[in-house]
């Protein structure tokens, strides 16, 4: 108990002398959480508010067929012409 | 009643990989309260016995006994009895000389007031007193080495092994260090020591080994092999039993 005790006094000490072990501890992952939240956000808008244009062409009066094509739109990708 | 602080018998090492040993020392004996110099050419084989006297390298075959005890068995037992000082700074540069002293005494079983009192009591004898509490880091070449020697000792050890402790200081603190290894040595704490520094062979040493290629070549008292050797000085005794070739290109 007292090896740990003495280890984990010392460890911190060495820590808390070391500025740029600090910042890459601490500052680092906050950076970079910062910079992939953004980078993914603006990908995410991109996509959304780019859609891709179908034209939709359905001869088919049946319940399936109206289900697909509810799919489709709720998909949220694509802009369906009919 | 044991009286070798070092027994070696047999004694082989190879690193990983190597086909020939690197290190093959039939017999060697270390009386307790001696003052014994390995001295050897650089890759002579000094460090890697001193490694293997310590446990840090594990041998292959034969055995080294520390006091009695199996080395390579008694790894926990051994710990308690012997320093290292070794040729390389041992110490974390961010802390002060207390703080190191303070975290290596604790790891050497210590309690807090004896590691103060004997950590007031080295710093007052290598003149480390003043920078106590300043970084490591920022020091000198030579107050370096004696914060290594420091933690080496910190636990007062009955046998403390020295790899060229040294190593480019300067005069002052060579004799510092010289006079403190020998005031160690009248307090009963057998000393193995390796260097480069050919003088201090007489300066410190009851008996010196010559080793090269892993191999003793001659031990025993300067004046004797000076004597069976018919050399006048340990340079011209060194040479005509190392050759003059480099040893480690």
């Amino acid at each position: 108990m007292y090896k740990l005790r003495a280890t984990i006094i010392k460890d911190l000490q060495v820590l808390t002398r070391d500025k740029i072990g600090l910042i890459f501890m601490f500052v680092m992952p906050i950076v970079l959480a910062i910079v992939i939240t953004s980078t993914q956000n603006s990908t995410f808008e991109l996509v959304n508010k780019n859609k891709v244009p179908v034209l939709l062409c359905n001869k088919d009066n049946g319940e399936s067929s109206k289900q697909l094509v509810n799919a489709i739109e709720k998909v949220g990708m694509f802009e369906v012409k009919k | 009643m044991i009286s070798s602080a070092v027994s070696i018998q047999n004694l082989v090492f190879k690193y990983p990989g190597q086909a020939d040993a690197c290190l093959e020392i039939p017999g060697l004996e270390v009386e307790a309260g001696e003052r014994f110099g390995l001295f050897g050419p650089n890759g002579a084989g000094k460090t890697t016995l001193m490694n293997c006297m310590t446990g840090l390298l594990n041998y292959h075959q034969g055995n080294i006994k520390l006091f009695g005890h199996e080395v390579k068995t008694n790894r926990k037992t051994i710990k308690k009895f012997f320093g290292f000082v070794p040729q390389d700074f041992s110490f974390y540069g961010e802390l002060s000389p207390r703080e190191n002293l303070a975290f290596f005494g604790a790891w050497s079983g210590m309690k807090k007031q004896e590691i103060k009192k004997k950590s007031d009591e080295l710093f007052e004898i290598l003149g480390l007193a003043d920078v106590q509490n300043k970084q490591v880091q920022k020091f000198s070449g030579g107050m370096k080495r004696r914060v290594n020697l420091a933690i080496g000792v910190i636990h007062t050890p009955r046998i403390l092994f020295l790899d060229e402790p040294t190593v480019g200081v300067d005069v002052h603190t060579r004799q510092a260090i010289i006079s403190y290894l020998k005031d160690l040595n009248k307090n009963g704490t057998t000393l193995i020591y390796t260097s480069h520094q050919l003088s201090e062979a007489e300066e410190l040493c009851d008996r010196i080994a010559l080793i090269d290629k892993g191999k003793i070549l001659a031990h025993d008292s300067l004046h004797q092999l000076l004597s069976d050797h018919r050399e006048e000085g340990l340079e011209g005794l060194f040479i005509s039993l190392t050759g003059k070739t480099y040893r480690d290109s």
